[in-house]
């Protein structure tokens, strides 16, 4: 008798199991089919966008209206952006399109600098026209190729899904060991026309232009790192005396990056948590401090707290800052100070500096920014009068006031601007105009938030 | 003969239970990972965490051997004794804190200043987690410092989102364990440090462990730091 019940538990549990395991199934089934309806429409859409671009690039090349032109770089600007977007939600694993990627951003962030260029009353000049032509028939080569690739996936039958791989052990290997189905291998066929393409627009010549992705940013150097080369033992005396507690623990370790540093760990006995003090290998400047020892309850102010980071920083080798933006974190203060040259504020020569609230003591900085951008500068007289930039902004807002200062763009140039500090109700702006054209450059929000002032 | 068969039977379910409970274990990798209570006599992978701790800052000088015995209980003592916790050499869910490997609170220490960054900040404190547990806090900084990094390169996508979900670009969020663990105190902080501009790195594009197998062509990068485990290159 026990038998049979032991018998019919194990077939109602093998029925049970089998069930699940259908179920289960048919999740997959449909998990993989929503995956793959995904993969598809991206990758439709990519080809439908740098379609699009080639169109719009000729047609940005023939016109002969400066207005029309701004609607069609920025159309471009606008599809460049996506097909981007659409080409990194592919899943290539072993195919790397990195140039690809950087074709289209720079393709879409070229044009939208053209508009705002144009837009601005400067008509395309020849040079513009001639890198807009080369723009135009590499887009058609790469519209092209992706046509070819979509043809040939059609014919083989290919699925995205086919491509990645399906245990997760599996996105380790380097090469596939298991014998590929026929799918897999047409898929990988299909896509040798991808990495041909990636491989010829890694060819491309370096594009330099005003705008963040442009290649000269790559290659830019600090320019603030002043005196002679230091040791590693030089420096671990520069950042002991720095951190104001512990001692170094073993090698500083090294960094190679565009502003090669020692960076030295230091400890005491008391606290547990580590100081970290980056100094920079040439002129031994400290570039960089952490101090990750756990702050207690504030029992100093923001003012209190100003002042100690401004006699910090003038101790080790920064005078003449001036105090802008605080934000509270943690118990701790982060204030921004900024380079003064003269009556001017220099803002891409920017050192942040961290204060514990509980016993004032300076516990964190960032002096990446100074030390990249720090020289004494040749500034141009400005053009306009305060009093002329005041008139300048938006009349509904009530001006506070106006500071000279040297603003820093996204392609790294330079601009010598008004900082007008104006307000429109309850709202604190900062309105950059340009001291020598008077156009108005940027405008800042800054946002009262319970931690500090945000700047957006 | 009837005995071979209850036997038989009884193989039949205990296999079958332990297949279903084996299958749900590999979908639920959470269930395995919650911290445990340490001790004089335990063992694992989290004690060798706690040694590994220990020994980055000045602590325990023993091997890293997953194996909780004197020397990790001495040094364990005297940890908590610098930290202000009762000094009984068990690693309860204070000391984890205290380590900065416990598990957040629903309040965490660190606020975020602005409601727009909110969204990135924590998908940024979950990937910390997910790749640079157990790492030095520099280091947790810096793989922040590279998703906002990439955010700015023209070879990646432009948002942080983007970067975080680009297909394989992070095995935390390829294998799912990004959701599996809630973000880590110091993963938190690391976020905020990275957010507000903390680059340990200098402009690092990419990070990996030398020690696990990597694509060939991600060596080909220019290598800037190593920091704990991971080196960092643009």
């Amino acid at each position: 008798m026990r038998e049979k019940w032991l018998a019919l538990l194990a077939v109602v549990g093998a029925l049970v199991l089998g069930a699940w395991g259908l179920g289960q199934r048919g999740m997959a089934t449909r998990t993989q089919a929503a995956m793959e309806a995904g993969y598809q429409r991206d990758f439709f859409d990519l080809i439908n966008q740098v379609e699009q671009i080639q169109v719009l690039l000729s047609k940005a090349l023939v016109s002969g209206s400066e207005r029309h032109n701004i609607s069609q770089l920025t159309e471009i600007w606008m599809r460049a952006n996506t097909a981007q977007s659409d080409l990194s939600h592919l899943p290539l694993k072993d195919v790397n399109l990195s140039a690809s990627r950087k074709f289209l951003s720079q393709l879409g962030d070229y044009a939208y600098r053209l508009a705002q260029a144009n837009a601005r009353g400067n008509p395309i000049s020849d040079k513009d026209w001639d890198r807009l032509q080369t723009f135009q028939r590499q887009t058609a080569r790469f519209s092209s190729t992706l046509h070819a690739v979509q043809l040939s996936m059609a014919r083989s039958g290919f699925r995205w899904s086919d491509v990645a791989p399906r245990r997760p052990g599996a996105a380790k290997k380097t090469a596939p060991r298991a014998p590929r189905t026929a799918a897999q291998t047409a898929g990988a066929g299909a896509l040798d026309g991808f990495t041909a393409a990636d491989k010829r627009l890694q060819q491309l010549p370096a594009l330099i232009y005003d705008g963040p992705f442009s290649d000269h940013l790559e290659k830019r150097r600090p320019l603030g790192l002043t005196g002679e080369p230091v040791d590693e033992a030089r420096a671990t005396r520069i950042a002991t005396d720095a951190a104001g507690r512990g001692q170094s623990v073993g090698r500083p370790r090294l960094t190679q990056g565009r502003l090669p540093t020692f960076s030295v760990t230091l400890r005491d006995g008391r606290n547990p948590a580590p100081i970290v003090v980056d100094v920079s290998r040439q002129g031994g400047h400290i570039v960089q401090m952490n101090d990750a020892r756990p702050i207690g309850t504030p029992r100093i102010g923001s003012d209190e707290a100003r002042k100690r980071a401004a006699d910090w920083l003038a101790a080790h080798g920064l005078p003449g800052m001036t105090p802008t933006f605080t934000a509270r974190v943690n118990n701790s203060e982060v204030i921004t100070f900024v380079y003064r040259q003269m009556d001017t504020l220099i803002y891409p020569d920017q050192v942040k500096v961290k204060v514990a609230l509980d016993n004032g003591q300076v516990t964190g900085l960032d002096a990446v920014s100074y030390f990249t951008n720090h020289r004494e500068r040749d500034l141009p007289r400005p053009r306009l009068t305060p009093e002329e930039a005041r008139a300048k902004v938006n009349r509904r807002l009530r001006v506070d006031n106006v500071q000279l200062s040297l603003i820093p763009t996204e392609s790294a140039k330079e601009i010598l601007a008004y900082e007008v500090r104006a307000r429109l109700g309850r709202d604190t702006y900062l309105i950059y105009i340009n001291a020598l054209t008077g156009e108005e450059e940027n405008i800042l929000k800054l946002v009262d938030t319970p931690n500090g002032k945000l700047v957006m | 003969m009837k005995r071979r068969k209850r036997m038989g039977a009884a193989i039949l379910a205990t296999a079958v239970a332990g297949f279903i409970i084996a299958v749900l274990w590999v979908q639920h990798p959470a269930l395995g990972q919650s911290r445990r209570t340490l001790y004089w006599g335990t063992s694992g992978d989290d004690v060798a965490l706690v040694q590994r701790t220990l020994a980055d800052w000045g602590y325990y000088f023993g091997a890293i051997d997953g194996t909780y015995g004197y020397k990790t209980f001495v040094a364990v003592r005297s940890f908590q004794r610098d930290s202000g916790l009762r000094a009984d050499g068990i690693v309860g869910r204070a000391t984890w804190e205290a380590l900065g490997l416990g598990v957040v609170q629903a309040a965490p220490a660190w606020q975020a200043p602005a409601v727009s960054w909110s969204d990135d900040f924590w998908l940024m404190a979950r990937v910390i987690t997910g790749e640079a547990m157990g790492e030095p806090y520099t280091g947790q900084v810096a793989v922040g410092a590279v998703i906002l990094n990439r955010t700015r390169h023209p070879s990646f996508p432009r948002t942080i989102s983007g970067v975080i979900f680009e297909p394989w670009a992070f095995e935390s969020v390829t294998n799912g364990l990004i959701w599996a663990r809630p973000p880590t105190d110091s993963a938190v902080r690391a976020a905020g440090d990275a957010l507000n501009g903390w680059d340990p790195t200098y402009g690092a594009l990419y990070f990996w462990n030398p020690a696990t197998a990597v694509s060939p062509w991600v060596w080909s990068r220019q290598i800037i730091t190593q920091i704990g485990k991971h080196v960092f290159a643009r």
